[in-house]
């Protein structure tokens, strides 16, 4: 995706102008001018905030104009001025403008560039149409187009305006971050004004300083200048990207919202929304509590009986979880619609929001405290609910007390036991329904002992160097429930070569790993465990009378991401997790241990940790090695530490057993 | 988990499906019924799918244009067969129109179901160009799962810029049976050539119409270093040849005949402009040295002439004029090559240009055939310039001697050729048509990578390290395109990803980067280090690695036995000397043994003494041949093995008075 896609995304939702369209005035005619450059400008050889950068953003602005969006449509006018310092940086002037045919167009392109002595090379070309794609009753197009006479030294500059369909009005967003450092960037929005109906337009915004908000004018807009917005590098373990990103969002509320409606209050109502469909699609006591006789006994304790009904719900055939189908395929497995939960448990199939209505009603039936929680995914975005903004509670999870325990559960995540939620549903925010309003709820985090990767190798050493034997790997919580979900549209083939794969990955290169059984594919309570043979060829350096190995066989991708000293982003681990690992190696015939390790411990602070020890025993020697991680935000401040302790983790994983000839021991 | 429906989105789905009529069945037709009846042989349990029929019918009519009807009919064995046989996609342009597209299945049941044109999705098929009218057409064959058998049809209308063909019976997943039908009008003729599979002679279908079937063709396993897979992979080339003389022209008969189409097309875009004069001018004024001129308009070309492809019918053939490319200052490989031969002529050099695959082996010489895909140049030079250090130059008895040179070739400087156009066939267009040269390997000395340190070791295994890396040709054009694409702020993080493939707990003190943007130059990489417990400590031993930096160790190593050739990016030879004094109060215990390993394509050496208290490690490594047939690969597989042995292998240092 390049700046323009990034910058110029449309937004999802419409509303539609029924009034208003005969009385509105025409929009005049778009200007032509193009901004003066300064000679500073055009003399610049590098970013002084940001060095050696291949380009960057002088000027940016997006002017977004709803006076005529009844009659004309609304347009937002956009301009973009970068500077070139590389050649690299020339890529810049390949142009791409997304899109959808059915709601706008693009028009107006303008552009051309600026060459380094001041001369101008205007773009006379026609921008091209591009099909991202066409499907029926959809076009998704870009207008592509590239500059003419860019070099390094060089300011291009183009401008366009995205007109849309008369009689609707789409939400808007500025999304000031990109790739590229941004020096100025103006934006402004003329909001749509109705005689006879009121659209207030509202806006939220995120990573900006209270201070840079979008303004009222006098004439209604909201405008807003910022400066020097640092571009966002990618990097690997870095935090989600939309949670990075500086933006203004406008928004407008549903008829019927009251007049200035408090935060609390917006809250309580959208809740009470959310709540009556949970309400009214488990309105049936009288099945629930049938069912849940069926499942649960008498006899059964709080925890076993939510976990059984936990189990049934697991047993619905969950449609998310399907490869999405057509129309036609729709059409013909015919499935009917679950108005209630007693159509679900009827049909055997429901969506995954159902599968959790399901688990509320019958933990209700059964007694519990239940409700639904919608969260924030953190693998995507967090809550704030001072920005009223319900689409960031893009997942649902049940809530569930039995006397002084709480529970937060997911069915619907087919391959998470009961109690594992999948870690983006954890240490998060939500809202839960229907207890009281505004109840706003912490998700708990997990512990790293609940994902731990736990490895048992037993190898034996030939006199070349040459390692052999078996691998065995546990995966438990988050590490099992994910290799579950990744691999659950494969068969049992496809999954072994995908683990095995993974697992080749791991090893140092010239090593080969065949994978022969995988146990508990199905037990989601119970470890997912590989087993396999590993031919870990030249593991052992032959040294005269020696033979050197290292003490671990595994390369930790860790040590990888954060070898270098450099640095842009936060550290973000997904979830806290654990390795454990147990290497035994057997010396070859006539050979001796003649130095293990010393034990080794790190502990930099509360988030991580490393031992590693070793022992002897007769010709085995024996490796044992652990790793947390029990963080998930590391700020960057904290950077050099943790490029340190993966650093010697590295170090002390390449530590070495030397063996030793027996005979020449014995001299 | 994730919800993909939100609460009202979801009741409107569930709506639809509820309110559905139960749909007819559809009509699978007869041939793709009868493909799935056929009876098969037993397949690896790891093959996703099976091709039951692959059969292209060409007609080609007496004006030149042909229609193609395709059928295909593929039986789903896995769910991962979903990925690539799930749909049905066919590419098209403006020239090759799509005039009936339906794609059925047949499920393990025995239900048949139908997808039309109307539901296709269509997509552009740009890569690296910015625009082409190459577009694909997708249909989503329903219910497809294992078990399932799928199928489509697909007539197109081509009006084809050369006659000929390629008829690919191979694939990664086994075939069951290919067909192809040629029917000619009357007094036309064809030719074949058959590619990784024998010969097989037409059966006659009717008049003018030639059957050839292939069955039970093993699928392809792809192997890592392997060439590119369709060039060892079976497939049938074919031309036809027209009875009107007057369209001759577009017939591939012979190299020289495909050069003069070619040139056809080239050459009024060679046109010279007053701006072209002007900036050829500009570039050279004040040289008299006919090879600073060549050079600074090669730079000229390859540097600030950006790529940006714009490829629109013929517009893949044929390059832009010249002069525009000067304005707009960009271009595609053929719009680079036709400037750069345009702005040669200036000179007086003359220039021409050059057809070549980046996929060795595609080309075949006894066969000629457009089977290219990229452009560079072939500078006739003149007899006084004789440099040593231009390498990709040819002696051709016609054409004298002929510079090769790749102006795409962004990092690639003047003198060589990146390594895919190496060892390689090129068909140099002239006005007198086309002529196919061989294009040497270029040897293993002007791909250099030379590196020597100076390095201190401490009692407790702490080195620190002085190294400086010297790199010409390959070597130099890789690291500097890592170097130039990362930031100045990220070219730290460049180097600490090369040297953390080595080093474990380092930390560079500084480091520089000599000659970066002055391709013409040796680039020259200064930096220092130092390695925490870089000797790893054990009782009153220090282990040591003499080989601190630098790994040219082979994936090859690793998987079951290979079936194809092995292919090497280059020739190169590669050097490294370090001298690492060691702590005082060690004696040395073991020292590696030398090395010396060699096989037919490429020896190691590699040698450690201490003098004076200070370990001297050498090594050179080289590759000399870059295309290992298969009967050479256990040898090939033996000397990595040793080489990676020699890699790791360590010296053991003992207190002398424990």
């Amino acid at each position: 995706m390049n700046r323009a896609q990034r910058f110029f995304c449309a937004t999802a939702f419409a509303l539609v102008l029924v009034w208003a369209a005969a009385i509105a005035p025409r929009p005049s005619s778009a200007g032509d001018d193009w901004l003066p450059i300064p000679p500073a400008d055009l003399a610049l050889q590098d970013n002084p905030a940001s060095p050696g950068a291949h380009a960057m953003i002088l000027y940016r602005e997006s002017a977004v104009n709803e006076k005529y969006a009844a009659t004309d449509g609304a347009s937002v006018s956009e301009y973009v001025r970068i500077k070139i310092f590389t050649q690299e940086g020339t890529d810049q002037a390949n142009v791409e403008i997304p899109f959808v045919k059915e709601s706008s167009n693009i028009e107006s392109i303008r552009a051309r560039t600026i060459r380094p002595d001041g001369g101008i090379v205007n773009f006379e070309g026609k921008p091209f149409e591009k099909i991202i794609e066409k499907r029926s009753g959809e076009k998704f197009l870009a207008k592509t187009f590239t500059l003419p006479d860019v070099q390094p030294g060089c300011i291009i500059e183009y401008k366009f305006r995205r007109q849309y369909k008369a009689q609707v009005l789409y939400d808007q967003s500025w999304t000031l971050s990109g790739d590229l450092f941004t020096r100025e960037g103006r934006f402004s929005i003329l909001p749509y004004v109705s005689d006879y109906e009121s659209f207030p337009l509202n806006f939220r915004q995120f990573g900006l300083s209270a201070k840079a908000t979008p303004e009222r004018q006098t004439n209604g807009a909201y405008a807003l200048t910022v400066h020097d917005i640092p571009g966002i590098a990618d990097e690997s373990y870095m935090p989600p990207l939309r949670t990075l990103q500086a933006r203004v969002e406008f928004y407008r509320l549903e008829q019927g919202t009251p007049p200035n409606e408090t935060q609390d209050g917006y809250w309580a109502r959208v809740e009470k929304k959310w709540n009556d469909d949970l309400e009214h699609f488990i309105n049936k006591k009288s099945v629930l509590e049938q069912e849940v006789s069926r499942i649960a006994g008498p006899t059964d304790s709080s925890e076993v009986k939510l976990r059984k009904i936990y189990g049934r719900v697991q047993q619905i055939r969950d449609l998310s979880m399907e490869v999405s189908k057509s129309e036609k395929e729709a059409k013909q497995e015919n499935l009917k619609k679950n108005s209630n939960v007693e159509d679900m448990l009827h049909h055997g199939y429901g969506n995954g929001r159902e599968m959790n209505f399901l688990l509320v009603g019958l933990a209700r039936a059964a007694g519990f405290e239940s409700a639904e929680v919608f969260v924030a995914p953190r693998n995507r975005n967090a809550f704030y609910p001072q920005l009223r903004d319900p689409s960031e509670l893009g997942e649902d999870i049940v809530w569930a007390r039995a006397g002084s325990q709480e529970y937060f559960l997911d069915p619907a995540a087919i391959y998470f036991p009961f109690g594992v939620l999948p870690w983006y549903e954890t240490s998060t925010r939500g809202i839960r329904l229907g207890k009281k309003p505004n109840d706003f709820v912490d998700v708990p985090g997990t512990l790293s002992s609940e994902a731990t990767m736990v490895r048992h190798a037993d190898l034996s050493l030939d006199a070349d160097g040459l390692a052999t034997g078996k691998l065995t790997v546990d995966f438990t919580g988050q590490q099992a429930a994910l290799w579950r979900g990744s691999t659950h549209l494969q068969d049992e083939t496809g999954r072994k070569k995908t683990l095995e794969d993974d697992i080749k990955g791991w090893l140092p290169s010239g090593s080969s790993f065949e994978l022969t059984k995988i146990d508990n594919w199905d037990k989601t309570e119970q470890p997912l465990h590989v087993q396999g043979n590993l031919n870990l060829s030249s593991f052992g350096s032959p040294l005269g009378r020696r033979i050197l190995i290292p003490a671990t066989i595994f390369l930790a991708p860790q040590t990888k991401a954060f070898q270098s000293a450099v640095r842009h982003n936060a550290i973000y681990f997904p979830f806290p997790n654990e390795e454990v690992d147990d290497f035994k190696f057997q010396a070859p015939a006539g050979y001796k241990i003649e130095t293990v390790p010393a034990t080794k411990t790190l502990k930099p602070g509360a988030v991580l940790s490393y031992d590693i020890s070793a022992s002897q025993q007769g010709s085995v020697a024996e490796v044992q090695r652990h790793l947390v991680i029990n963080a998930q935000l590391i700020p960057i401040e904290f950077y050099p530490a943790l490029h340190s302790f993966f650093n010697t983790v590295k170090s002390n994983d390449e530590v070495q057993i030397i063996l030793q000839n027996a005979e020449n021991a014995k001299n | 988990m994730r919800k993909t429906l939100k609460i009202s989105l979801a009741a409107a789905a569930l709506a639809l499906l509820c309110s559905a009529p139960c749909v007819r069945a559809d009509n699978a037709p007869d041939w793709l019924r009868a493909a799935a009846q056929e009876k098969l042989p037993d397949y690896p349990k790891d093959a996703v799918a099976v091709v039951l029929l692959d059969e292209q019918q060409t007609t080609v009519k007496d004006n030149g244009n042909i229609e193609t009807r395709h059928r295909y009919a593929c039986r789903l064995l896995r769910p991962e067969a979903m990925k690539r046989f799930g749909y049905a996609s066919v590419e098209f342009d403006n020239e090759t129109k799509i005039s009936f597209f339906r794609a059925w299945t047949i499920t393990a049941e025995g239900a048949q179901l139908e997808v039309k044109d109307k539901d296709a999705v269509e997509q552009s098929l740009t890569s690296f160009e910015l625009f082409s009218d190459v577009r694909a057409k997708s249909l989503k064959f329903l219910e497809a799962r294992p078990g399932s058998v799928v199928g489509y049809e697909v007539v197109q209308n081509q009006r084809p810029q050369v006659f000929d063909d390629v008829w690919a019976f191979q694939d990664t997943v086994p075939v069951h049976r290919s067909r192809y039908t040629l029917q000619l009008p009357a007094g036309w003729e064809f030719t074949t050539l058959w590619a990784n599979h024998p010969d097989q002679a037409p059966q006659s279908g009717g008049a003018n119409q030639y059957v050839w079937e292939v069955l039970d063709v093993p699928a392809i396993e792809i192997e890592p270093e392997m060439p590119a897979w369709t060039t060892v992979a079976g497939h049938m080339i074919l031309k036809f040849f027209p009875r009107d003389p007057a369209m001759r022209a577009k017939t591939t008969g012979s190299w020289n005949d495909i050069g003069l189409w070619y040139y056809g097309l080239i050459a009024p875009r060679r046109q010279v402009t007053p701006e072209i004069q002007q900036k050829v001018a500009e570039l050279t004024a004040g040289m008299s040295d006919p090879l600073e001129k060549i050079r600074a308009l090669t730079t000229f070309s390859q540097r600030q002439i950006r790529y940006a492809a714009i490829e629109i019918g013929i517009g893949g053939h044929q390059p832009h004029a010249a002069g525009d490319i000067l304005a707009h200052r960009y271009g595609d490989c053929k719009d680079k090559a036709t400037l750069l031969n345009t702005m040669l002529q200036q000179i007086g050099v003359e220039s021409y240009n050059v057809m070549i695959s980046p996929r060795r082996g595609l080309v075949r010489p006894g066969f000629p055939m457009l089977l290219f895909g990229h452009s560079i140049v072939a500078i006739r030079l003149p007899d006084t310039i004789n440099a040593p250090s231009l390498y990709a130059v040819v002696n051709d008895p016609k054409l004298g001697r002929l510079l090769f040179f790749d102006p795409t070739s962004e990092y690639t400087p003047l003198g060589y050729l990146p390594p895919s156009e190496q060892a390689n066939l090129a068909l140099v267009v002239t006005p007198k048509g086309g002529e196919l040269i061989s294009v040497p390997l270029l040897p293993a000395s002007t791909n250099r990578l030379f590196r020597t340190g100076t390095l201190s070791l401490s009692s407790s295994g702490d080195l620190l390290g002085d190294v400086q890396e010297v790199r010409w040709g390959g070597p130099a054009v890789a690291s500097r395109e890592q170097y130039l694409t990362a930031t100045p702020a990220d070219r730290q993080k460049v180097l600490e990803g090369l040297l953390g493939s080595s080093l474990t707990n380092f930390s560079l003190t500084s480091a520089s980067l000599g000659n970066l943007e002055k391709y013409d130059e040796h680039l020259v990489v200064h930096y220092k280090f130092a390695v925490d417990a870089y000797a790893k400590s054990a009782g009153n031993l220090l282990i040591i690695r003499p080989r601190v930096i630098g790994e040219k160790g082979s994936s090859i190593l690793s998987g079951k036995a290979r079936t194809y050739p092995i292919e090497f990016t280059e020739a190169t030879l590669q050097s490294d000397m370090f001298d690492i004094t060691l702590p005082a109060g060690y004696v040395v215990d073991e020292l590696p043994q030398s090395v010396d390993a060699k096989c037919d394509y490429a020896s190691y050496k590699s040698n450690v003494e201490v003098k004076d208290n200070v370990l001297h490690y050498k090594r050179i490594y080289e590759i000399t041949g870059v295309v290992v047939p298969t009967e050479k690969l256990p040898e090939v597989r033996d000397f990595f093995h040793q080489v990676a042995a020699a890699e790791k292998s360590s010296a053991v240092l003992r207190r002398a008075n424990p």
